[in-house]
């Protein structure tokens, strides 16, 4: 019973998110696109996310697989591995200015992390104080991927905010 | 190596950077990027900037 409403309100939040989404983006014109130096800069984010997960995820193999230090779960540990990949490429970007196509505001991706730093940040703060965090002293997929997300879109949303008032201040 | 004719001749036309950069297609910080000289544009955006400010290749990307 605790499952199925625990995958009711993830559906209920993802079917209230994509509204939101469409919505916002409905207003937006269609044909933007990236500009010469934007292609150029988002390949160069895409290699160093692609190098990091790719480095992470041999430290975690390493640390975990070979039972070096019990520090989490191998799923756990990959889980990590790649959302550090995605954050180096969305940071690299963001403060590079090319995150963005041209034209772009970009707040509802603003309000997006915003949401998604809320919700997974509320979920993790339940596991946290009902001890699900861990399973036999150890920490989970199942466990830690609310804190893990809620983290990662943290830092992605502070790069987007440092982005945008210091874009604000060089205008 | 800044592109200091590039300001000038956008300064002289009385266009922002953001202006500019609606004109020719790009971002405003690709424009930022090609007069701090930390950006060679291509030969296609050097013509659109050429075409927005009214000069010629060799007055604004030639030394």
């Amino acid at each position: 019973m605790d499952k199925a409403f625990d995958f009711l309100t993830g559906v209920v939040l993802v079917v209230v998110i994509a509204v939101v989404v469409y919505l916002i983006r409905k207003e937006e014109p269609k044909d933007r696109q990236y500009d010469e130096r934007q292609l150029a800069l988002r390949a160069e984010g895409y290699k160093r996310g692609f190098q990091t997960a790719v480095v992470a995820g041999a430290l975690a193999i390493f640390l975990v697989e070979l039972e070096i230090v019990p520090l989490a779960s191998a799923t756990l540990a990959m889980f990590v591995a790649f959302m550090i990949g995605l954050v180096t490429f969305a940071v690299y970007c963001i403060m590079r200015d090319v995150f963005f196509r041209v034209g772009e505001k970009g707040t509802y991706y603003l309000g997006l992390c915003a949401v998604i730093v809320l919700s997974d940040g509320v979920a993790a703060v339940v596991q946290i104080v009902d001890g699900s965090i861990l399973e036999n002293g150890v920490p989970t997929f199942s466990g830690c991927n609310a804190l893990v997300m809620a983290l990662s879109f943290l830092v992605i949303l502070v790069a987007l905010l440092i982005r945008k008032y210091a874009g604000e201040r060089d205008e | 190596m800044k592109n200091l004719k590039l300001k000038a001749a956008r300064a002289a036309k009385d266009l922002s950077q953001e202006e500019l950069a609606v004109l020719c297609g790009v971002s405003r910080q690709t424009i930022s990027a090609i007069e701090k000289g930390d950006y060679n544009p291509s030969i296609k955006l050097c013509i659109a900037i050429c075409k927005a400010l009214d000069k010629t290749l060799d007055d604004l990307f030639w030394e």
